[in-house]
């Protein structure tokens, strides 16, 4: 199949982006692994009380689907339930699973989206142990209860929700403790740290899914910290999220049956004896990092920005990239919410459009416009320092970017 | 329908009879493999070759690769993003074996 | 003072070289500009197969150096993954099995103890393999190892001899006199030695262009492909007679009929990950990989054996094979050079010619006589007299 632009992944960025190009007169085909369109806007279900009134339920499944139907109004080849295995040339991306063997564009976006940090703690491989990320889409878009008793390790503002979530729908969640500091699954887990986070994530920007959790708002956050550290128990909507507790091991003979707790100081030192909880499911958060496999397969430089969620693909402003032809949206780029990256999907597509010679919408400097826009309406952050790591890409596609794309087109 | 199902206002879905290792199951068309499996408290998917441990849903999203099994003759499908058909046939993966592939020459 | 030798090119040629001077006293300092076997020996397969060699100085060569493996763990106190498994030589046509029965002949010859099964022996002793198999050859002798492991023990050994490894650390220039190395200069430093010799592989001409002098060595791409971890259900290792009519081939340059140079070899790692290549293609340095080529090498291994076609490739990668004109390594002095050496181009025979590369290698350095005749490998065969023309 031959189409002017190749997006690689269905969720809010990639869909937006062909939405784009789609109505500007490019031909376009979206691939995508899961049986159905959206990405992580599947598992979205949550109440942004910043929103317009009659917009307060952002309801993800029915967003991606209603993207979904405007794509393919407009002619847009969705594939999905079919795996990229391969991009090679300018370009050229084999297909499994899908009725034409390969499909080649002139230009190809990468929104792949991001990818759920592993926290290897002993015993994380029995069943009964998903990513916090899994527990989300079986709970909100499947409706099926990933356990009986759920225990979460990993407090942050996406483990806080689905925590809501589940337990809005019935399922018992006895409790939220952190990960241990251990050399597999790194440093920075303490409870001072994580509390620094989550304050950081509620004070830079009041977060307004966070104060739904419970009690947390503005102006109580400070003091909620230092009793939760201290009496190591704050319950929020029933759940006690136990910031002075680590999970160390989760245990079972064949599937999980239970997890053992561990004390810790605040700058998160065992202590005290190990206490054994009886679960029959383990939910593993411990952050999003961007998914740049394919972006490093197609040629594109890599930038080490931890602000933005870690290594992302050299970027410029209006989504390019120094590889002629190739882009990139969504969380591929930083870890961001949906609104954020369904703008940024927008903004890849008029670049896109842009190298056609072709007009778009709006102009990028408007579509750029949006995406900060959108940022600052997003109920949910998860990088605190997001816009310094925007800004930081900025700098280095200044310095770096021109320079790469002149290396890249002698080759 | 069971203890593992949540209160739905999703439109009516359509009920299916698959089978996970020869067994009888219920599920809905259309909804991944490992749902159905899951809301019939199926965690244990496949074995790891190595050591023999079980394994089950991780990610959830395709990307781990714990959740595969033989669905249908095809091995190696990831059955958290293979939806569900009526008589779908679910198998676990012990360890690769050549039992079925060794004689069919085709 | 002991006799100071530098060998560029830790992969299995360099640290072979490096832990037998070592071992003869000398002092060894061994560089390379990224890591131990970072190049071709970290991007092939694993055989060490004596029946894919052609017959004549490669073959005596090969099998020299088949013995030295028998008992390489013990010397180097390290698992090499060794395993004299067999191997064959799998034939598909009534061609091909005229082909491989004069090779079989002239190894025979050789003092091999290759000999030519039929279809159903070949099924016998490879249960997966597809009925297509006419016929096949069968070497018990045959072995197998992990080529990283190889270079890694060699390396570890030579040092605790007293050899100095000098990691990421490229070689910028050589350091002359008149018409004597004697030294490299590295970025930041000057190595003096009496010897230096060149174990770079298919990056050997591009250090040798520095002395205006030629190497016909050309690399030549080769793509693998990983499978996901099995059961044991490979026997040792397995080619194609196609494979070997692909490494035989010497018109460079001119695959007009199979461009990509497709030929089975197949093995399994202790993990239970099969190895399955391969193609030869003359693409410069480029290391991509081809999805073109990985297509067609699962075509090609899902023809030898049908079950494969339900297994999964979890990744695949490329390595650049020394490729001569005349299909043998290059091993002595460099002409009209004093001080210089080089060891390379064993294209796809690296691994089992890499210990005994190396004996003769560090004999040939120090001056010594290594007690094979080392000629048909000199670098002054090829066509045109090669001289130096001094700057």
């Amino acid at each position: 199949m031959i189409v002017d632009v190749v997006i690689i992944g269905a969720g809010p960025s990639g869909l937006s982006a062909a939405i784009e190009v789609a109505q500007h007169g490019l031909t376009a085909a979206v691939i995508d692994e899961y049986y159905r369109p959206g990405g992580r806007l599947l598992g979205q279900h949550y109440e942004d009380p910043n929103a317009p009134p009659d917009d307060k339920v952002w309801d993800g499944k029915k967003v991606a689907d209603e993207l979904a139907r405007k794509a393919e109004d407009l002619g847009v080849h969705l594939f999905t339930n079919v795996t990229a295995w391969s991009v090679s040339g300018k370009w050229k991306v084999e297909l499994t699973g899908a009725s034409v063997k390969s499909v080649e564009a002139k230009a190809m976006l990468l929104a792949t989206g991001s990818i759920e940090k592993a926290l290897p703690l002993p015993g994380w491989t029995l069943p009964g142990t998903i990513s916090i990320g899994a527990a989300q889409t079986f709970t909100n878009l499947h409706h099926i209860a990933v356990g009986k008793k759920v225990m979460i390790v990993g407090v942050d503002p996406l483990s806080l929700s689905v925590m809501m979530e589940m337990k809005n729908t019935g399922i018992d969640v006895v409790g939220m403790v952190l990960p241990p500091d251990t050399p597999a699954i790194g440093h920075g887990h303490s409870p001072a740290r994580t509390l620094e986070r989550l304050s950081d994530v509620a004070g830079l920007a009041p977060n307004p899914l966070l104060r739904t959790v419970g009690k947390f708002s503005l102006t109580r956050f400070p003091r909620l910290v230092a009793h939760a550290l201290r009496f190591n128990f704050l319950k929020v909507n029933g759940v006690p999220l136990q910031l002075r507790k680590v999970a160390t091991e989760i245990e079972g003979n064949g599937k999980v049956e239970g997890i053992t707790l561990q004390s810790v100081t605040i700058d998160g030192k065992i202590t005290g004896e190990p206490e054994h909880v009886e679960v029959d499911t383990v939910c593993l958060s411990a952050g999003l990092y961007p998914m740049v496999d394919l972006a490093q397969t197609a040629g594109c430089p890599m930038v080490d920005v931890p602000e933005l969620g870690g290594t992302v693909p050299l970027h410029g402003p209006d989504m390019s990239t120094p590889v002629e032809g190739l882009y990139v949206a969504g969380n591929i780029t930083g870890i961001e919410g949906a609104k954020v990256t369904i703008a940024q999907g927008q903004l890849a597509g008029i670049s896109m459009l842009a190298s056609f010679g072709k007009s778009g919408s709006l102009s990028v400097q408007e579509a750029k416009e949006n995406v900060n826009k959108a940022r600052d309406i997003s109920p949910l952050r998860f990088m605190p320092d997001i816009e310094k790591g925007r800004l930081k890409m900025e700098e280095i596609w200044k310095e770096e970017g021109v320079y790469e794309r002149r290396n890249h087109l002698q080759v | 329908m069971n203890a593992y199902r949540l209160d739905s206002s999703e439109k009516k879905r359509e009920p299916i009879e698959f089978y996970f290792n020869n067994k009888k199951l219920s599920g809905y068309d259309g909804e991944p493999i490992a749902v159905s499996l899951l809301a019939n408290g199926i965690q244990t998917i496949r074995t790891c070759e190595v050591t023999g441990e079980g394994r089950g849903v991780f990610c959830g999203i395709g990307h781990c690769y714990e959740c595969r099994a033989e669905v249908d003759g095809v091995a190696n499908v990831r059955t958290c993003l293979t939806p569900n058909h009526q008589g779908t046939k679910v198998i676990s993966p012990r360890s690769f074996t050549i039992r079925e592939t060794l004689n069919d020459d085709s | 003072m002991s006799y100071k030798v530098i060998v560029v090119g830790g992969g299995l040629i360099g640290s072979s070289t490096a832990y037998y001077l070592a071992k003869f006293g000398a002092e060894v300092t061994l560089v390379d500009a990224k890591d131990i076997a970072s190049g071709t020996s970290g991007a092939c397969d694993r055989a060490i197969m004596l029946q894919s060699k052609k017959p004549g100085p490669t073959l005596d060569l090969a099998i020299q150096s088949a013995s030295v493996y028998e008992t390489l763990e013990e010397e180097l106190e390290a698992d090499l993954e060794y395993n004299k498994a067999g191997g064959m030589i799998v034939i598909e046509t009534e061609e091909e099995l005229k082909a491989m029965e004069e090779m079989v002949e002239r190894q025979q010859k050789a003092g091999i103890g290759v000999r030519l099964i039929s279809g159903e022996e070949a099924r016998e002793r490879q249960p997966a393999l597809s009925k297509n198999i006419i016929a096949s050859t069968w070497w018990d002798q045959d072995a197998e190892c992990n080529p990283l492991h190889v270079s890694f023990a060699y390396a570890n050994a030579a040092r605790r001899l007293g050899a100095e490894l000098k990691l990421r650390s490229p070689v910028t220039g050589f350091l002359r006199e008149k018409d004597r190395i004697v030294g490299v200069q590295l970025n930041n430093e000057k190595v003096y030695a009496d010897a230096v010799v060149l174990a770079m592989g298919v990056w050997t001409p591009l250090l040798l262009e520095q002395l205006d002098i030629e190497l016909p060595i050309t690399p030549r791409r080769g793509q693998i492909l990983v499978t996901e971890q099995l059961d044991k259900v490979m026997h040792g290792n397995v080619l194609s007679a196609a494979y070997i009519a692909n490494k035989l081939r010497r018109n460079q340059g001119k695959q007009a009929e199979d461009p990509y140079g497709i030929g089975l070899a197949i093995g399994q790692t202790h993990s239970g990950q099969l190895l399955i290549g391969g193609s030869r293609q003359f693409a410069g340095y480029e290391t991509d990989t081809d999805p073109e080529v990985t297509r067609k090498i699962a075509e090609v291994a899902v023809r030898a054996f049908p079950m494969l076609a339900n297994v999964r490739i979890i990744r695949t990668f490329t390595g650049l094979r020394p490729y001569t004109p005349d299909g043998m390594p290059v091993l002595g002095p460099v002409p009209g050079m004093e001080g210089i050496f080089v060891a390379a181009g064993h294209e796809g025979d690296g691994i089992a010619l890499a210990p005994i590369s190396g004996k003769v290698m560090a004999n040939v350095a120090c001056g010594e006589d290594p007690g094979i005749d080392i000629r048909p490998f000199s670098m002054d065969r090829f066509q045109e007299p090669v001289t130096p023309k001094g700057k």
